[in-house]
């Protein structure tokens, strides 16, 4: 509807404005400035919290820096830490690389859980909203509650088991190596499903429904069905999941913190934790900024490739141009 | 459908439900009832429910001055919010030269994660001299780029003819803005309320590093602090995770539609 | 259309929480004199007079006296401005005691009526 339509109406408007007063600047200068003016406070704030940290992050990085002492240049001296004198670096990476199984396991069973509420069954708006309920939750709470779930002496989680004769003795999930990663990940899991359900039944009833219509009257089974046409067509949604599945991975802070703090050792550390400690805890922020710039590549690169995969159209959501 | 499909479809997500629900149910059992704190097997069912924990855990941590903290924070956020995001989404419905950067560097500023700039961020709030305030808190979240492009899309959808009559009585292009496409999208409006309250509620990383000072604690650093001072065995923490999950949950029973619509159409937060 | 924004489940929900926050603070204030009266009685639930019945404060580790007072004729006792959401009275005379007596309060400084303190 842009642009003819619309010079039309600044040239109607133009001759109105002309005829009322005799401007003090030119019409086009005038409706220049208004742009700027109603664009400039948002712009600012993302330019202040968005791009001058993504710079200030990468000059930190290849500098010596501690609050309140001068900057010196570094060179590659950071970087030369974390690849090589850092196991725990090292560590965190292979944690943060495991903890996005809770993408393939969120995806598949949101995809399962969507196909189930997209067919006319009674309630199904309510299995939606207890699904979903989880997500918009305070993550520090529902860390606390797992936590809490996983109680060794009286979590619900032990009691489940036992009661079940899965186990005979108590386990005490986030204080041991073998169990800590994969009972933050549950939790993860739990929260984020209902999200990730909601974007593929999105996905699912935007599909026309004529395509499966056709189908039909071809005698596709349905397993059919959904391998040629569902899926296919759920692609943008799937690969959506998987992004913000990535972001998840980078950014679940909140969780871990309450849940285990990074413990036992550092078995539940991931990339976002360790930053955070190694900047606001340990104080050195060039370090933290040098692990921040890894973070960023990383999660730009894996992003990207998730687009390319998607074949361009992951996220690919109603932003119209 | 026949009827084992419906059948064997609601079995499953009955049992899904069921687990879903099941650490909520948990949590707000023990708020109630402060069982199974220190005892084995836990109870399933509350005996002898009371709100006596709710009522320890709003005298042992200043409750009201996290609550006002929080909601202060939120409110500013929210109102920010709706200014800055209209008039952003309203100018990029319109035609200039550098529009195309614009939006560039929006949807680029989309791809940075905001905890891939905490850093940076903690130094210039610093310098800003906001730490520790209510506005260094909710500074970088004044806009959200998601809420920015539903309000263009949304003002795209209005009629134009309604814009143009409008000019025609003299009304400036901000009282256009304000008076008539404002009012319009009820829905944008809507979505953007919601999602950049409960964003800015739930939001702890932020929070955590810019509050130096008790008297600057929002709800989650409340809670966080009252987890490191009294451990998880007392009722009154967990009556304190009702409390200080209510309110999100409250908005959002109200509002679903409108934050599900906010989520899926926008979808990355950034 | 200008009734859609004001009325709207949003402004009643929180319009009827607000309105209870309101009256719950009337109430409280009708009610915060921090009056405790109760009565001692024995095993066979006769008054007893002279009894020392002690008021606690239940901190993190352990309890910590607030006051103390003695029973009237009736076996009455009654403590001012108690200051505490949860208290814990023990009573004793003589060489008998009573259980403790924990009672949780809705607010601070509630004024409650404490069922009889048995002491055996």
């Amino acid at each position: 509807m842009d642009t003819p339509s619309r010079h039309a109406d600044d040239r109607k408007t133009a001759v109105v404005a002309q005829r009322m007063k005799k401007p003090f600047l030119s019409r086009k200068t005038r409706h220049l400035a208004f742009v700027w003016m109603l664009l400039l406070p948002a712009l600012l704030v993302y330019f202040a919290y968005r791009a001058v940290p993504l710079a200030w992050n990468v000059v930190l990085s290849f500098s010596f820096w501690a609050p309140g002492k001068p900057i010196r240049f570094a060179g590659l001296y950071q970087y030369q830490e974390l690849a090589f004198y850092d196991g725990i670096f090292w560590e965190v990476l292979k944690n943060t690389a495991i903890f996005m199984l809770v993408i393939p396991i969120s995806i598949m069973l949101a995809l399962a859980l969507a196909l189930l509420v997209d067919q006319k069954i009674t309630g199904r708006n309510i299995y939606r909203t207890i699904i979903f309920l989880p997500y918009p939750m305070m993550v520090v709470a529902v860390g606390i509650v797992w936590r809490w779930l996983y109680n060794d002496n009286v979590g619900l989680i032990n009691y489940a088991l036992r009661s079940m004769g899965l186990i005979s003795r108590p386990i005490a999930f986030l204080e041991s190596y073998d169990f800590a990663l994969a009972a933050v990940i549950a939790a993860a899991v739990w929260q984020i499903l209902g999200f990730f359900m909601i974007i593929i039944l999105t996905g699912l009833q935007n599909i026309p429904p004529h395509l499966y219509e056709a189908a039909r009257i071809d005698g596709a089974r349905a397993h059919h069905r959904f391998w040629r046409i569902t899926l296919p067509l759920l692609r943008p949604s799937l690969f959506l999941c998987v992004i913000l599945g990535v972001i998840a991975s980078f950014t679940s802070f909140d969780l871990i913190y309450t849940m285990t703090n990074g413990g036992p050792g550092h078995a539940t550390d991931l990339l976002i934790t360790y930053i955070y400690k190694a900047a606001f805890t340990l104080s050195r922020f060039d370090y933290a900024a040098a692990m921040t710039v890894v973070m960023f590549v990383l999660f730009l690169a894996l992003a990207l490739l998730t687009n390319r995969l998607a074949g361009g159209d992951a996220g690919k959501v109603d932003i119209s141009d | 459908m026949s009827r084992r499909t419906r059948i064997l479809s609601h079995i499953t997500l009955i049992l899904v439900s069921v687990i879903m629900l099941t650490p909520i149910y948990w949590v707000v059992k023990t708020s109630i009832s402060g069982e199974n704190l220190f005892t084995y097997p836990p109870s399933i069912v509350p005996h002898d429910p009371n709100l006596f924990y709710y009522v320890q855990a709003w005298y042992t941590v200043d409750f009201v001055r996290l609550f006002t903290n929080s909601l202060a924070i939120a409110v500013l956020v929210v109102v920010v919010n709706l200014v800055l995001n209209a008039m952003a989404g309203y100018a990029l419905t319109k035609h200039f030269p550098g529009k195309g950067m614009v939006l560039g560097f929006l949807l680029a500023s989309m791809m940075i994660p905001f905890h891939a700039t905490i850093i940076p961020a903690y130094l210039l709030t610093a310098k800003l001299g906001l730490l520790n305030s209510k506005l260094g808190i909710a500074l970088p979240f004044f806009s959200h780029i998601v809420c920015i492009f539903l309000f263009k899309s949304n003002f795209e959808a209005i009629p134009s003819s309604l814009v143009q009559a409008a000019r025609l009585d003299g009304l400036s292009e901000l009282r256009i803005l304000t008076r008539i496409m404002l009012p319009l999208s009820r829905p944008a409006v809507a979505t953007n309320i919601i999602l950049s309250f409960i964003w800015s509620w739930n939001d702890f990383l932020w929070p955590l590093i810019v509050v130096r000072s008790p008297d600057q604690e929002t709800m989650p650093l409340g809670l966080v602090s009252f987890l490191a001072s009294f451990e998880d065995t007392t009722g009154a923490l967990y009556a304190f995770c009702v409390l200080v999950v209510l309110p999100s949950m409250l908005v959002f029973l109200l509002a679903q539609k409108d934050f599900i619509r906010g989520l899926t159409t926008g979808a990355t937060k950034g | 259309m200008r009734n859609h924004w004001v009325w709207n489940r949003f402004t009643i929900t929180f319009g009827m929480i607000a309105l209870a926050i309101v009256a719950w603070n009337i109430y409280v204030s009708f009610n915060d004199g921090g009056r405790i009266v109760g009565k001692v009685v024995d095993a066979m639930g006769q008054p007893v007079a002279g009894a020392q019945v002690v008021f606690w404060r239940q901190t993190v580790t352990s309890l910590e006296k607030v006051a103390e007072t003695r029973t009237d004729a009736e076996g009455h006792y009654r403590f001012h401005n108690n200051g505490q959401y949860a208290l814990v009275l023990t009573a004793r005379i003589a060489n008998a005691q009573s259980a403790r007596h924990t009672v949780p309060l809705w607010f601070r400084n509630q004024n409650v009526q404490i069922a009889p303190i048995v002491v055996e």
